[in-house]
Order: C-alpha cells, then sequence, then structure tokens
C-alpha cells in the first residue's frame, strides 16, 4: 500500500501527511529525487513541495552519497539523527562510506526554556520546585535531543543533576516513528534494490530503542542494574538515584563532580594517570559485554568522567545493549576469531550467527575472508585495531549481503567507540593487548565449562525421546497412504512484489487497451447508426476512448518498446 | 511439557558434575602447555585462568553432585531391571 494513503487512516493524518511531505522534500532537496518520487507523492495532490524541492536540486552535488544522508538527518530533526546514528553501526547493510558519515551525526540541539523544565517538575511531582530543591540552576549543564540535565541542590544540601525530559517530545518522535515505519513498508515492498535492508525490522528496532530511551524509569533500572555489576569495582562509579524525586519524565541523581576524559591537560592533575582510565574504560566495557551481557551501548567520550579521586564514572543509561545467552557463544567466537585472525573459525560463526541470503556463494564469501586476514598475518597486535578489523569484515559481509544480528554490531560498535577513546586518552594503549588475552581467556574458560554443553546434549537427548515416541502414532499413517498411492507433496510458491506488481500492470495495461479499442468501435458504429445519441456523445466518447489507446501506447513504448 | 524443563535441569547440572568429576581427575598439564603454545596467551594468564577454570569446574561437580547421584542411582536401578528381565528382587 502507499504510504500517502495509508496516512489517512489515523485521527492526526493531516499532521503526519504534512511531515511526510516535509520528509519527501528534504529527501528531494539532498539529491533522494528518485526515492522521494517512487513514494507517490509525485501524483498526489500535494506534490507541489516535491516540485519545489526538487528545483532546489542541482543534480551535480559534489556531496556523497553519505554526506547527503546526513544532511537529511540534520535537517529533520531529533529523531532521524538519532535513526541515522542506528544506521551508522549497520556496515554490514550499508556501504562504509555512509556509515561513516551518518557516524558524524551529533544529539545536540538547543535547551528547551526554564519555564518548561518548571512545569515538568510541578505538574509530575505536585510541588514548587522550591519545595524540592533548595537551588536550582535554570541554566542546563547539557542538553540533548531527549532531555536536558541542571545542577540542583536538595534541602539536606546534597548536590544533584536533575535529567528533565523535552516537553511533547514523545508526541513527536511516535509521530516520526509511524511515518519512518510506513516510508520503510514501502521500500521493503516497492524497491527490490534495497530490500536486504529489511528496512521495517530495522525501523521496529529503533522503535523499540527510542521509546525505552524515553521512559526515564527505564534508565533508572538500567543504572542500577548496572551500577550493582560494579558495585564491588573501586574504579568505577555510576551516579546513585534519588528515588522520591524521579519518575518517567524525571530523574535525579547524585551530581559527579569529575573532568570529560578528552580534558588531557585537567586529567594530568588527577590522581589516576591516562593509561590506567584507558585500562579501566576497556575492562568495564569487556566485563559489561561478555559477563554481565548489559553493556553501555553509547559510550562515547561525554559520557565518560573522571572524578577528583580518580574513579571513572560513566553516564547516561539510556541505550543498553543486551546480550542473550543463545547469542553469547557466537558473539564471542566472532571476536576471537577476529582478533586472533582465524578466518576458518570466523566464516563459520557469520555463518552461524548471520542470516545468509539463499544466493550466497559461500566459496566466494570463505576466499574474501582469508585474503582479508591474510593482510593481518604477519601483523603485530601494535599494528592492530579492533576498529579496522571489524571494518574490513563488516565490508566483506556487506558486499555479500549477509545481515548480521543487531546486538552483535552493538557490541561491536560499543568496543570500538571505547578503543578509539582509550586510544584519544592515551595513544601508546594497545587495545588488542588487553582485548585478546581476556577474550581468549573467557572462551577458553566456557569451552571447559561443562554447563555450556550438557544443556544442548540433553536437550538433543529429549527432542530424540519426543521423536521415538510419537513415531509409532505418526508413522502408520504415512505409510498407509504411501501404500495406496495417495501420498501428495503440495509446492507453493510466493510471487515476488515486484513481479505481481509487473503482471498487474500488463493486466490493467491489457483491460484499458481492450476498453479503448472497443469503445473506439462503438463510438464509431453510433456516429454513423445511433439515432437516439446526440453526437457529440458519441465524439466525446471516441476521443476518450482514443485518448485510452494512445495512452497504453504510450505506456507500451515508455516502458517496454514495441 | 513442563516436565521437560525440570527433567532438563536435573538431567544437566548431573551429567555437567559427572563431566566436571571427570575433567578434575584428568592430568591436564599438557592440555594447558598446548594452549600456552598455541593461543600465545601470556605465562601468568594461563595461571589466572587455570585456577579459574579449576574453580569452575569443582563449583560444577558440587552443585551438580546431589542429581548426580540420583541419576546414578536410576541409571543403576534401569540397568538391573533390564539385567533381570523385570523379575523382582
Amino acid at each position: 500500500m502507499n504510504p500517502v494513503y495509508g496516512l489517512f487512516r489515523f485521527p492526526s493524518s493531516y499532521r503526519k501527511f504534512r511531515r511526510f511531505r516535509q520528509i519527501v522534500g528534504v529527501l528531494a532537496k539532498h539529491g533522494f529525487a528518485d526515492m522521494a518520487k517512487r513514494t507517490g507523492l509525485r501524483r498526489a495532490w500535494l506534490g507541489m513541495k516535491l516540485i519545489v524541492s526538487l528545483g532546489k536540486w542541482k543534480g551535480q552535488d559534489p556531496l556523497s552519497t553519505g554526506e547527503r544522508l546526513r544532511m537529511v538527518c540534520e535537517e529533520l530533526g531529533p529523531t532521524f539523527v538519532k535513526f541515522g546514528q542506528l544506521l551508522a553501526s549497520r556496515a554490514d547493510l550499508l556501504p562504509q562510506d555512509v556509515t561513516t558519515e551518518l557516524a558524524l551525526l551529533q544529539d545536540r540541539v538547543a535547551p528547551f526554556p526554564y519555564e518548561e523544565v518548571r512545569q515538568t517538575i510541578e505538574d509530575r511531582f505536585g510541588v514548587q520546585v522550591a519545595d524540592i530543591f533548595k537551588e536550582f540552576d535554570e541554566t542546563p549543564i547539557a542538553a540533548a535531543s531527549i532531555a536536558q540535565v541542571h545542577r540542583a541542590t536538595l534541602h539536606d544540601g546534597t548536590v544533584v543533576a536533575v535529567k528533565v525530559r523535552r516537553p511533547n517530545i514523545e508526541n513527536l518522535v511516535l509521530r516520526d516513528l509511524e511515518v519512518l515505519h510506513s516510508l520503510a513498508v514501502y521500500i521493503d515492498g516497492q524497491m527490490p534494490e534495497l530490500s536486504h535492508l529489511h528496512s521495517a525490522e530495522l525501523v521496529d528496532e529503533f522503535a523499540r530503542n527510542v521509546t525505552q530511551e524515553m521512559d526515564f524509569r527505564g534508565e533508572v533500572r538500567n543504572m542500577e542494574r548496572f551500577s550493582a555489576n560494579f558495585e564491588n569495582d573501586p574504579d568505577i562509579r555510576i551516579p546513585a538515584v534519588v528515588h522520591q524525586f524521579s519518575s518517567v519524565d524525571v530523574i535525579t541523581m547524585d551530581f559527579i563532580d569529575g573532568v570529560k576524559v578528552t580534558n588531557a591537560a585537567e586529567i594530568a592533575s588527577l590522581p589516576i594517570s591516562p593509561e590506567q582510565i584507558a585500562r579501566v574504560g576497556t575492562r568495564v566495557l569487556l566485563k559489561s559485554v561478555f559477563e554481565d551481557r548489559f553493556f553501555h551501548a553509547d559510550p562515547h567520550p561525554g559520557n565518560f568522567l573522571v572524578t577528583r579521586d580518580g574513579q571513572v564514572c560513566l553516564l547516561d543509561f539510556g541505550m543498553m545493549g543486551h546480550v542473550e545467552e543463545s547469542r553469547m557463544e557466537e558473539m564471542l567466537s566472532f571476536m576471537v576469531a577476529l582478533v586472533s585472525s582465524d578466518s576458518e573459525m570466523l566464516v563459520h560463526t557469520i555463518l552461524q550467527a548471520g542470516l545468509a541470503p539463499e544466493e550466497l556463494n559461500e566459496r566466494s564469501f570463505r576466499r574474501d575472508l582469508e585474503l582479508m586476514m591474510a593482510q593481518f598475518s604477519t601483523c603485530t597486535l601494535e599494528d592492530l585495531n579492533i576498529e579496522q578489523l571489524l571494518r574490513l569484515a563488516t565490508d566483506v559481509i556487506f558486499r555479500h549481503r549477509i545481515r548480521l544480528p543487531a546486538d552483535l554490531l552493538m557490541v561491536g560498535r560499543a568496543i570500538t567507540t571505547m578503543e578509539g577513546i582509550a586510544h584519544d586518552i592515551y595513544p601508546a594503549f594497545v587495545p588488542l593487548q588487553a582485548v585478546q588475552p581476556y577474550l581468549m581467556s573467557l572462551f577458553l574458560k566456557r569451552a571447559l565449562d561443562p554447563t555450556q554443553h550438557t544443556g544442548l546434549v540433553i536437550d538433543a537427548l529429549l527432542d530424540w525421546g519426543t521423536f521415538l515416541r510419537n513415531l509409532p502414532n505418526e508413522l502408520p499413517p504415512i505409510l498407509k497412504r504411501l501404500g495406496k498411492g495417495e501420498f501428495k507433496v503440495v509446492l507453493t510458491e510466493k510471487p515476488h512484489p515486484t513481479a505481481l506488481r509487473e503482471s498487474n500492470r500488463r493486466t490493467n495495461r491489457l483491460v484499458a487497451g481492450i476498453m479503448g479499442v472497443s469503445g473506439s468501435s462503438l463510438s464509431i458504429y453510433c456516429l454513423e447508426h445511433c439515432t437516439v445519441l446526440p453526437g457529440w456523445v458519441s465524439a466525446t466518447f471516441l476521443a476518450g476512448s482514443v485518448s485510452l489507446s494512445l495512452w497504453v501506447v504510450a505506456s507500451l513504448l515508455r516502458r517496454d518498446g514495441l | 511439557m513442563s516436565y521437560r524443563f525440570v527433567i532438563k535441569r536435573i538431567a544437566s547440572r548431573a551429567l555437567s558434575s559427572a563431566v566436571a568429576q571427570g575433567l578434575l581427575k584428568l592430568d591436564t598439564d599438557a592440555l594447558w602447555d598446548r594452549f600456552v603454545r598455541g593461543e600465545k596467551l601470556p605465562l601468568e594468564q594461563l595461571e589466572t585462568l587455570k585456577a579459574d577454570v579449576e574453580e569452575t569446574l569443582r563449583t560444577v561437580e558440587a552443585r551438580g553432585r546431589q542429581e548426580r547421584e540420583m541419576m546414578m542411582e536410576a541409571l543403576k536401578e534401569l540397568a538391573n531391571q533390564i539385567l533381570r528381565g523385570g523379575r523382582p528382587r
């Protein structure tokens, strides 16, 4: 179904339609005219926006596809910036130049007025701001697309950070998500060249993440779970939540007086060296991913602080990654294969974990990965980095159209971001020197843990038991039918959407052609012999029929030729 | 089908415990030496790993000991029944 028409099904359809039109306009403005045209707006009565936008597109823009896509996201606002950031992690689906460019998207927006902050807090807790806080700094410390943070002091003297959600952001994001979903469904069904993206699945995954991020109660739970995982680690600090003044759109937590990890000058004055910070950061990430299976999915430098007493503090727990236990082995095997340049293991793991397309040429895929790995066979750990290894591996995966699980890519992105931060803090730090032995140890530990394997053995035995128990009941009817020659095998083939559309189009053309020719014949007959109908009626009918026939011929010439 | 999960839990624990018991009795030094050579693990790290693995095996063995003994009893009883053709003792 055309998304434009789908929009009219909702009560707020006009607002959504306007947004949709804006999106199409921005796409056209930045050179994605073909995509914009194919959404169907070209034929819609409000398509003027598209025509105006197309006029702004010069057609010879020196900017790359990635740059233009980034500009589209920036122009369309916070939801699209966040969606762009998610796409940046999908190196298995998008070309390298596009993901690199999308990774530059910054979640920074102008702060909203203090009046709205005050209103949100008072509406939520039913008391005045002054009743909760002794002092409240009206200028925010940080502002992002979903919320902004203010410094305040409670009446007991505790200095806190108050994170307040943007008013109405939920409605805006939900509206954008609906429009994005409509577009994604359309792309999946109508653009076969982009069908490998499984856009609707991507949008659904994004919708899940972003709606979770907007509910601050989830973030509070994340903070507490993460904090519990590191409660015995003296190097880590997670802000404590003040539950009394936290809710769905406000979080009140300890204010951490710290230094940003990127501030090298101030870091030098702290009782922890840059090398230690890099090591602690890497250790935290590895433990949270591979042991706790619950990790910070957005570990950019802004979310790391170093406290005055030398602890590393993590902030912003809105976006967290979870690794399912069943995925753990694949995840670990993938990373171990990568960091130990084991191409055979890598091929096996990718084929097991990824969704390989039916047309995959396994031999060629294997050869490409082996060639990639061969480049590193003589390198030392100092010459290698995880980002480079992952980039090259996902490049091969992308070329062979293999789709990787989102959590695997999320882990990859978290590790490479951490690697980048560690390198910036302490350039001499070789992350692989810390990562490789850790992964190897964990891998061997799991391999030698009997509990990791016995469950599978017991499952297989129980499955065989069920199969053998049911066999006496299920086999005789089949044998009976075989004996009588009544056994049937039914094969059904689902038509491809493009083929179905093309078939419908051909049928429509055929019907229109028949109607045109028969209408013309009938009109000529009426003009000559019919005395009941006035001549102008037959002439108009004839003109209509001839036009219909000409349209069919033009359509045939334009699309298929004769 | 919920009994399947109960059986799975008991059987997994019992089997894990039996495997762990077997591995603890094995002389694994040669195996660890191979890891040192093959996987380039630093010696210090290898010692930690060895200790961790032994600790895990001991925990697994102890955790499933009761189930293991119960399963062994059940298997022995089953074997006896089969050998005696179902006749009472």
